[in-house]
């Protein structure tokens, strides 16, 4: 696998296929009307790729669909114009419109999962356009989908375009997209976040295929993201965007390496790597920033302050595995086929106070198994885990409760993982009510000191997880994974589903919190740029095997195993 | 909340008929007399007079007070019924919902009504009581297998999976965080129920397997206004029209709770 | 396909069984005399009447013995014979055309209107067409179908006389239509609403986004988009409401003395006939399951993500 290359088209920069104008787009809520996006001016050149950057909230995804005419409900643009080869796209009567939507500008989503017709097959979906606006019969749609099929890269094309969507996987599924948008020919192509829920080494497969069609066809690329990797490996222009505006405009290189305005700087810096390793991250104040102002708090200091590991083994895991059994089939005459996977094979790992372990893999690698294994939630197959040397599988159930007070897990996604009913005070106090620990007033103390502990304010605790930020719910599952005081939290991806200036929050928390309270950390993401920033050592899983195991710095500079090699060179930088 | 006032006045009937069945000056439904038998309205007696020549108003709004009953009590057991079974088999699977889901089957196989129809039909005894089993045996499939999927979606979330653990019982888990979280559809679906379920009673005792004289209910009212009705259109309108106005209020209700509860209604855009 | 069907059949088995047993339970088994059931409360019955008759029923076997007879009586299309005499089959065979035509008019015509105003309502949801539907479904699921069926009746047969009230005499389709009409009202509201919701859910989809990405006309989205994913789970519904109809015959069948098998449970609820009614009930059951089965294959054609051979 090669790493993906930015091949800069030599074009010609005369006229635009696509200006926008003073594009404004606002939002009906239920407290008025929110503005989404303000005064935006926008050109896209053929053969070149403008990425819009910014993070959700932005109004980067408005933009696209504002050109495409799919804002959600509820939205509609104010005022500017949106000229595709000079004629004002908005003010076309719709019938002409349909004639420049697909046929100029074609779109891909971000979601191929719910962007697809889960009841049409895709060769249909892939030649529907086509046949529309150049009344191709069913048969040439279908040798249209299957030539297209191939050229995106799919094996076998003349049977998989009798296929429905759900038979694919998600980069196939993008694949097929690409496919149906490219089926109608059209100039420009505009991909909102077509990679943000792939696996890294699907995600420079895509990209590579975005780069090539861009040049093979001459087509203006307009590509929305919020990763810094992305935007180094295909843009050539780009545009900062934060709360409506664009705070920035130049050349890829100009951004990327001589930023003028302070948030695209920090967006750049507040990036986890091995290069900013075990260094306070700068942040954006949330919900300061109201349109060019945007506050940025640099850290402190600039020296490495990642936390010392002691002697103390908190966990230890010997030869541990899990098998699942597939229940498929069974029926009251006869037994289920006996189908058994094996999620984790054979896992040894052990983490000592005051470090952390990373455990980095694509999905379906079995980290998450390996979690819940570590934290008591799923009783291993083989092997065995040992928390502060009493084996998990030899004690009684009351037992096991005291010991698994010293182990907690993190989950990936802090909208789901807090109860929707429960104030932030209540859930942070159940760990503490459950354990029978102290009374109310002990309790009511605890909870304050947790959220003072976290970075959060005392008023915080009468809240429902819906008044919270991301970021913030994610600071209240830290803080009710610390009540029982435990001596290990398994983190499971849990700064993946936040922005990066939030991210780049919680990771210094996380740090932070380490070394006040000496806690083992078991790091789990797909992320190695969050990894590299943060562990002491590094796990890499794939089918369920530790593939290789070391330092961070030796598994990043001289990799041993081709699947880590293979990760690696997936891995896009900014 | 403007759709809670039907609902609030016919709750009064219910409990206290008297008053209104007084309104005219003859609130006595018991009080008949065999020569007024089908006699048509006249002052006093705005609703005219059943076969048996008692006072159609008074016996229309007390008969208010059966039906409503059976309907809020069979509509709090079925409701019961599918919480406790949906939010078990939920959370245990395997052979707890293999049981559950089973019985499930096997009530649904029946149509309703003609279960009900040969259920009670075979007992015999019908009263307030056998007949209020027997809408709770046929009705509570559909509501629990709605808890029952409720309740799998919310033991599959990420904060079930965390109280057990921080070392939260299984019915701890259950009881607060699951039950509370999944109960919105059903409570939505009981509101509609008792609405459903009035009607189904009048209905069975309309069949003549209902309730029976001399109880005092629409069903009863309607079944004997059948014989002859075309002479007599009011001993049938009379019934028909409480009947409906009630079920109508509570349908309005349930759908005002609806509306309060239903997420994809309070949907925020972007 | 085929693999899945005997599969479905073979899952039913425990369902059947759990059914007629209960039916078997209810009518043999619980208190009271089955013989005084039989015959009727209001008959006094002679003791050689009374030997004959539980001779004849088998009522001095064990009770699975009762079953296992009764349940083999079924599989051969032999339903008893009911008090008086006659055959259950008999019964059956006379009155179950009837219901069929009854039944499959009201479903067609809750299928048209069902659909098509469901479908007006959520194309155009908050237009004119979609408050009038919500406000007469509300109505409609608020008023008794019964009392609906009386209306209609005194309405349009006696008011002004276009349809016959009573029977079947003047045949398909003049007969047909009020008591078609009764119990069709008994779901289109339902209908309609799902309709309606399940096409605002469909409507904002990603993927109807695509399609108007892709410059596709309004109505080439609306019908090959929007209208076939959503009426996916309406399909499914108007299949299962089939068998609904079935009960609601009883009460429409009574109501306008139409000749069918909810009539004939009718009379013999009337006369305290046990067998007629439990002969009926366990048919009604075997066509609920039939059609339930088909509804399901019906779904794994129009449904692709529902693979039939892999679900049991």
């Amino acid at each position: 696998m090669t790493s993906v290359q930015a091949t800069t088209a030599t074009t010609d920069l005369a006229t635009p296929v696509v200006r926008v104008r003073d594009l404004s787009i606002e939002f009906a809520t239920r407290s008025g009307r929110s503005t989404a996006v303000k005064k935006m001016d926008l050109d896209l050149h053929p053969g070149r790729t403008l990425a819009v950057l910014g993070e959700s909230g932005s109004g980067k995804s408005a933009t696209a669909r504002a050109i495409m005419g799919v804002l959600p409900p509820g939205g509609s643009v104010t005022s500017g114009t949106v000229e595709v080869h000079g004629v004002d796209l908005l003010a076309m009567r719709p019938k002409e419109q349909r004639r420049v939507r697909g046929p100029v500008v074609g779109m891909v989503f971000q979601d191929a999962q719910s962007a697809l017709n889960p009841v049409l097959p895709v060769g249909y979906q892939i030649a529907e356009g086509a046949r529309a606006h150049r009344g191709m019969s069913r048969k040439a749609g279908r040798e249209l989908a299957i030539d297209l099929l191939d050229r995106v890269g799919i094996a076998d094309p003349r049977r998989a375009v009798d296929r429905f969507p759900h038979q694919f996987s998600g980069g196939m599924r993008q694949r097929v997209m690409i496919a149906g948008a490219l089926a109608i020919d059209p100039e420009v192509l505009i991909a909102d976040e077509p990679t943000t829920a792939l696996d890294v080494t699907v995600q420079s497969q895509i990209l590579q295929l975005m780069l090539d069609l861009r040049d093979e066809r001459g087509l203006a690329l307009m590509f929305i993201t919020h990763d810094m990797g992305v935007v180094a490996t295909i843009a050539d222009e780009v545009l900062v965007m934060y709360d409506g505006h664009v705070l920035e405009r130049g050349t890829r290189d100009q951004v990327l390496h001589a930023p003028e305005h302070a948030y695209t700087r920090a967006l750049l810096e507040s990036v986890p790597s091995a290069d900013n390793r075990g260094r306070e991250l700068p942040v954006v104040a949330a919900g300061v920033g109201r349109g060019e102002v945007v506050e940025v708090i640099e850290p402190e200091s600039d020296v490495e302050v990642l936390s010392r590991p002691g002697n103390d083994v908190v966990v230890r895991a010997q030869g541990v595995g899990r098998d699942f059994s597939l229940a498929s089939g069974g029926d009251w005459w006869r037994p289920g086929r006996a189908g058994r996977t094996t999620a984790v094979h054979e896992v040894d790992l052990t983490v000592h106070a005051g470090e952390t372990l990373g455990v980095v893999g694509e999905s379906g690698c079995g980290k998450s198994t390996l979690a819940r294994m570590l934290t008591g939630g799923l009783a291993p197959t083989r092997g065995r885990v040992e928390v502060l040397g009493r084996d998990l599988s030899a004690l009684t159930r009351g037992e096991r409760l005291e010991v698994l007070r010293d182990v907690q897990l993190v989950h990936q996604d802090p909208s789901s993982s807090l109860d929707p009913r429960l104030s932030a005070g209540a859930a942070i106090a159940e760990p503490l009510v459950v354990h029978g620990v102290g009374d109310t007033a002990s309790r009511r103390a605890r909870v304050l000191e947790l959220l003072d502990l976290v970075g959060l304010d005392p008023d915080h605790a009468n809240r429902l997880p819906h008044q919270f930020s991301g970021g913030q719910r994610q600071r209240v599952e830290v803080a009710r994974a610390l009540a029982l005081e435990p001596r290990l939290l398994v983190l499971d991806e849990p700064v993946s589903a936040l922005d990066v200036s939030v991210q780049a929050q919680v990771v210094n928390l996380l740090m932070r919190l380490q070394r006040e309270l000496d806690l083992a950390y078991v790091f789990i993401s797909h992320d190695l740029g969050v990894v590299g920033h943060m562990s002491h050592r590094v796990l890499v899983m794939n089918g369920g095997r530790v593939v290789e195991e070391g330092p961070v710095a030796q598994i990043e500079d001289d990799p041993r195993h081709p699947y880590t090699s293979q990760l690696l060179a997936a891995v896009l930088r900014p | 909340m403007l759709p809670a006032l039907p609902v609030a006045l016919i709750l009064v009937v219910a409990i206290a008929p008297g008053p209104f069945a007084g309104i005219f000056g003859n609130g006595d439904p018991r009080v008949c007399d065999l020569a007024n038998s089908r006699a048509d309205p006249r002052p006093g007696h705005p609703f005219g007079f059943d076969v048996q020549g008692c006072d159609l108003w008074a016996n229309v709004v007390w008969g208010t007070r059966s039906s409503v009953l059976i309907g809020i009590l069979v509509t709090l057991g079925v409701l019961i019924i599918a919480i406790v079974l949906g939010t078990l088999a939920a959370y245990f699977r395997r052979w707890v919902d293999m049981l559950v889901s089973r019985s499930l089957d096997i009530v649904l196989g029946f149509p309703a009504l003609v279960g009900m129809v040969v259920v009670l039909t075979t007992i015999g005894q019908r009263n307030a009581f056998t007949v209020s089993a027997v809408l709770i045996l046929f009705g509570w499939p559909g509501m629990t297998r709605v808890m029952r999927g409720s309740a799998l979606a919310v033991v599959d979330r990420d904060y079930a999976d965390a109280a057990r653990g921080y070392g939260a019982s299984s019915w701890r888990v259950m009881w607060r965080h699951v039950v509370p979280n999944a109960i919105a559809p059903v409570l939505v679906l009981a509101s509609l129920a008792v609405g459903t379920m009035i009607t189904a009673e009048s209905a069975l005792t309309f069949l003549g397997i209902g309730l029976q004289q001399p109880a005092i209910s629409w069903g009863v009212q309607l079944n004997s206004a059948q014989a002859g009705f075309r002479q007599h259109l009011h001993l049938l309108l009379a019934p028909a029209l409480f009947l409906s106005v009630t079920v109508l209020s509570f349908v309005v209700f349930g759908e005002a709770i609806r509306r309060r509860l239903d997420p994809s209604h309070q949907r925020s855009v972007r | 396909m085929l693999g899945y069907i005997v599969r479905r059949l073979l899952a039913s088995v425990p369902v059947l069984l759990g059914t007629t047993f209960l039916i078997f339970v209810a009518v043999y088994a619980l208190p009271g005399d089955p013989i005084t059931a039989l015959a009727g409360e209001d008959q006094t019955i002679s003791p050689a009447v009374r030997r004959e008759l539980t001779e004849r029923y088998g009522l001095d076997d064990p009770l699975l013995v009762q079953y296992v007879n009764y349940l083999t009586g079924l599989f051969v299309g032999d339903f008893g014979v009911d008090f008086r005499g006659v055959e259950v089959s008999y019964v059956i065979a006379r009155a179950w055309p009837t219901t069929v035509l009854l039944a499959l008019t009201a479903w067609v015509l809750m299928a048209v209107f069902g659909i098509g105003l469901g479908a007006i309502a959520g194309l155009r949801p908050g237009g004119v067409v979609d408050g009038a539907v919500l406000a007469a479904t509300t109505v409609l699921i608020g008023i008794p179908f019964f009392v609906v069926a009386y209306v209609g009746q005194i309405v349009f047969g006696l008011e002004f006389g276009w349809f016959p009230t009573s029977g079947t005499r003047d045949g398909w389709p003049l007969s047909y239509v009020l008591p078609a009409a009764s119990l069709a009202i008994f779901g289109v509201p339902e209908l309609a609403r799902l309709t309606r919701a399940s096409i605002l859910e469909n409507r904002y989809a990603d993927y109807v986004h695509a399609a108007v990405a892709k410059g596709l006309s309004p109505m080439r989205i609306a019908v090959r988009h929007v209208l076939r994913t959503s009426l996916i789970p309406v399909v499914s519904m108007l299949g299962l409401s089939l068998g609904g109809l079935l009960g609601g015959a009883v009460l429409v069948e009574g109501i306008f003395n139409v000749p069918g098998l909810g009539y004939a449970i009718f009379t013999a609820i009337g006369q305290q006939n046990g067998p007629v009614v439990v002969g009926i009930g366990s048919l009604v059951v075997l066509v609920f399951l039939g059609v339930n089965l088909l509804v399901d294959l019906m779904y794994g054609v129009l449904d692709p993500r529902v693979s039939l051979d892999r679900r049991g």
